[in-house]
């Protein structure tokens, strides 16, 4: 049980909960949810050269729900080639490993992590956003011409650390007794999130451009690895903030971003990546099945 | 806010061209403004194109040869190299260069605008930085030297991610299993014959029966020969006419005869455009060739006398070698200052594996413009050097006028050709004749021993001819 003794009376529920926080994640006791064993294995399969095909599709078999789901995405307009896909190892064939584990990781990330009841409309923006962002990043480095294939990836996983740190505010306040307020929540996720998603990200093993995008998207100048995965990121959180915020997305406040000039994007790159919406609400609808 | 200042010389594009035009203005006492539109100086050739390849080959050279050194000690080893492993280095390269450029523009004083240049009028310039912000500048002399880049087709969906091009096959952060590269010339080949070394099954398609067709015939089937050792094959005379990622995990390319190639990756890479579309060239004097580029006269002007163009994006050779000589001859000519005309002999040299290089005329056009000609030849597994540093694989071929013996060309493939070259570069430019290769002594034991080798073969098909010795008595031997 967490400790609050040294708080004192003036002090806000929001105070309460942040120095809990701080101890978790200083003391290395936030309870992390595991990778699921079939997404650790797909990961590693993925970066296996002389990983086979049907071994894949045979992992996959062991979770009939990852399966199910992934037949689902893999025949959604985001992903369907000339034919529909109608078995797995089709799927896998057709997919190839690294969309497969694209594709696994986010519906794993999904379940494991967007999922903690009362708080289903605060998951449901955050995993849109997570999405938007990861197809943002894309098409971001597509313009860059630079690591498209890793970016989804960066751009999905840069807030993975608010679901974790919105469960550990439940749990250090049902062991204490008090009830977190829509504001404290939103305060400490923001507050949290790049330490415990570090956190989560290591332990998962995730592939170092994820976990130095998730330290450093906000702070790209201080990243002394993958500083340009970092700066995407925190580009194409800014166009996803713009689009699900605005009716039309800003791109006044786009084009003045520091990072676009820093990613050498002049005002016409930032125009051609708005026009772009469309093809980025695609992948979304894909994606949130 | 826009700025406005004036200069004696503005310079648009920092590539190797622009930058040697900058300095050398400087050094003559002039303001200079130099603008580029990326973030660092250098321009293709340092981030995308010469330095990146040159750097990657020669990391894979290494790795190959510490694999040799292990088997020659009877060790095993399993001969994977991670693709991603490379990159580091690669990436120090690249800033050591950018880094050193830097502190040249700042050491010679020139002023560094980073932006996009647009002409206001044949005087004036408008640069749009990345934030919006604009700046004009007054130039008493401007030089475009803003390059190439690949040129996006219409047929074929370059995405970067399934299908690079020439320059985004950098950002490439695993060796595929496989890649179809599209193109035969100098950067497909390059690329193609790194890939296939690193373990990636390579096919090239591509119109001509051979690949790098300008070069004689018995350097491209080195090549070739090499290519099918590593796994990878040339599919020669084809023309694709479709190309398309299936929307997952592999590229088609179906060929004209239906033949279907499917592999993980395609890198197309074939051609360049100039770097011209952001110029508003309308609003001045320049003009352009019937293959969009700047059309300029042997003093490197342009439709204004005040405007000069260097470097690729007048077109050919496009070499970075040629490329700096021509930004210093801009300079100049617009100082009245004196100048050499640029070398008529310049030597080419292709990073490709084995490496290759060529200088002068090959036989066919030898012949075609000098009448009768003899080739002498050396393999580079007659040569002492070759055992001892494991480079049999070579050959020099020397093209030698059948009537005086003058060297007229040297061709070359083998580890070091782009470094041998320059030897028959010399023989040429002086009007030297084989028979002083035979003469002179090398040192031994070392590959320009091949030069004497090739000598020799020459020289015995020459004094076989009847009439050579009068012939070279007559020319004052």
């Amino acid at each position: 049980m967490t400790s609050l003794a040294k708080i004192d009376e003036s002090s806000t529920t929001t105070d309460i909960f942040r120095q809990a926080l701080t101890e978790k994640v200083e003391n290395h006791s936030l309870d992390l949810p595991l990778l699921p064993e079939v997404a650790r294995e797909t990961l590693a399969m993925a970066r296996d050269e002389t990983s086979d095909a049907s071994a894949l599709a045979k992992l996959i078999y062991r979770d009939q729900s990852l399966a199910a789901h992934l037949l689902q995405i893999a025949n959604s307009a985001a992903y369907l080639g000339s034919n529909k896909i109608v078995s797995l190892q089709q799927a896998v064939a057709r997919l190839g490993f690294r969309v497969i584990s694209e594709i696994t990781l986010a519906m794993v990330v999904k379940a494991q992590l967007f999922n903690v009841k009362g708080q289903e409309k605060t998951l449901a923006y955050l995993w849109q956003h997570a999405l938007a962002s990861g197809a943002w990043s894309r098409e971001i480095a597509r313009t860059l011409r630079y690591n498209v294939e890793s970016a989804f990836l960066c751009g999905l996983l840069h807030e993975i650390g608010k679901p974790v740190a919105l469960q550990a505010i439940i749990d250090i306040g049902a062991q204490n007794d008090i009830t977190p307020t829509h504001e404290d929540f939103m305060i400490l996720m923001d507050e949290f999130h790049i330490p415990v998603g570090v956190m989560l990200a290591t332990e998962w093993k995730l592939p170092e451009p994820v976990i130095e995008s998730i330290a450093h998207y906000q702070s790209y100048d201080l990243a002394t690895s993958f500083a340009k995965e970092a700066m995407i990121v925190h580009c194409s959180d800014a166009f996803t903030t713009t689009m699900i915020r605005d009716l039309e997305m800003d791109e006044e406040y786009l084009r003045n971003l520091p990072a676009i000039a820093e990613l050498n994007l002049y005002p016409d790159d930032v125009t051609a990546l708005i026009e772009k919406q469309a093809l980025i609400k695609q992948t979304i609808e894909a994606l949130s099945l | 806010m826009i700025t406005s200042k004036s200069f004696d010389f503005v310079i648009i594009g920092g590539g190797p061209a622009g930058q040697k035009a900058a300095i050398k203005a400087s050094k003559e006492g002039k303001s200079v403004a130099l603008i580029e539109r990326d973030r660092q100086i250098g321009g293709a050739c340092v981030h995308r194109g010469t330095i990146p390849s040159k750097t990657l080959r020669e990391s894979v050279m290494q790795f190959r040869k510490a694999q040799d050194a292990i088997k020659q000690m009877g060790f095993e080893t399993d001969g994977a190299v991670e693709f991603s492993g490379l990159l580091p280095h690669l990436q120090s390269v690249i800033q050591a260069h950018s880094d050193y450029m830097f502190r040249q523009i700042e050491r010679n004083d020139i002023t560094y605008l980073h932006g996009q240049a647009r002409f206001l009028d044949d005087h004036h310039i408008e640069v749009l930085e990345p934030s919006g912000k604009k700046h004009h500048i007054e130039a008493r002399f401007i030089i475009l030297a803003t390059g190439t880049r690949p040129r996006m087709p219409n047929d074929v969906p370059v995405d970067h991610e399934h299908i690079y091009d020439s320059d985004s096959i950098l950002s490439m952060i695993y060796m595929p299993a496989s890649i179809t590269v599209l193109g035969a010339g100098v950067i497909a080949t390059e690329y193609a014959s790194i890939l296939a070394v690193l373990g990636a099954k390579v096919t090239i398609i591509d119109k001509g029966d051979r690949p790098l067709s300008f070069l004689e015939p018995e350097l491209s089937q080195r090549y070739v020969e090499t290519l099918e050792r590593f796994g990878g094959r040339y599919l020669g005379g084809q023309r694709t006419k479709s190309v398309e990622w299936d929307g997952v995990s592999s590229v088609r390319c179906t060929l004209e005869d239906g033949e279907e190639i499917v592999s993980e990756k395609v890198l197309f890479a074939l051609g360049r455009v100039a770097n011209i579309e952001t110029l508003n060239l309308d609003a001045s004097s320049v003009k352009l060739t019937s293959r969009g580029l700047i059309e300029v006269d042997n003093h490197f002007r342009t439709g204004a006398d005040h405007i000069y163009a260097v470097g690729d994006v007048i077109g050919p050779p496009a070499l970075a070698s040629t490329s700096m000589e021509q930004g210093r001859q801009a300079v100049c000519h617009a100082l009245n200052l004196p100048s050499a005309h640029l070398a008529r002999t310049i030597p080419i040299g292709i990073f490709t594996i084995p490496e290759m290089a060529s200088v002068g005329l090959c036989e066919a056009a030898a012949r075609e413009q000098y009448g009768p000609v003899v080739a002498g030849t050396a393999s580079f597994d007659e040569i002492a050097r070759g055992h001892i540093s494991g480079i049999q694989e070579g050959l020099l071929k020397l093209v030698v006028g059948a009537d005086n013996g003058q060297v007229l060309g040297v061709h070359i493939v083998g580890e070091g050709a782009a470094e041998l070259i320059h030897i028959g570069q010399i023989a040429i430019l002086k009007g030297m004749r084989v028979d002083e290769f035979v003469e002179n002594i090398f040192n031994f034991p070392t590959l320009a021993e091949a030069y004497r080798v090739a000598g020799l073969s020459a020289l015995h098909k020459l004094n076989r001819r009847p009439g050579y010795e009068a012939n070279v008595a007559t020319a004052g031997r």
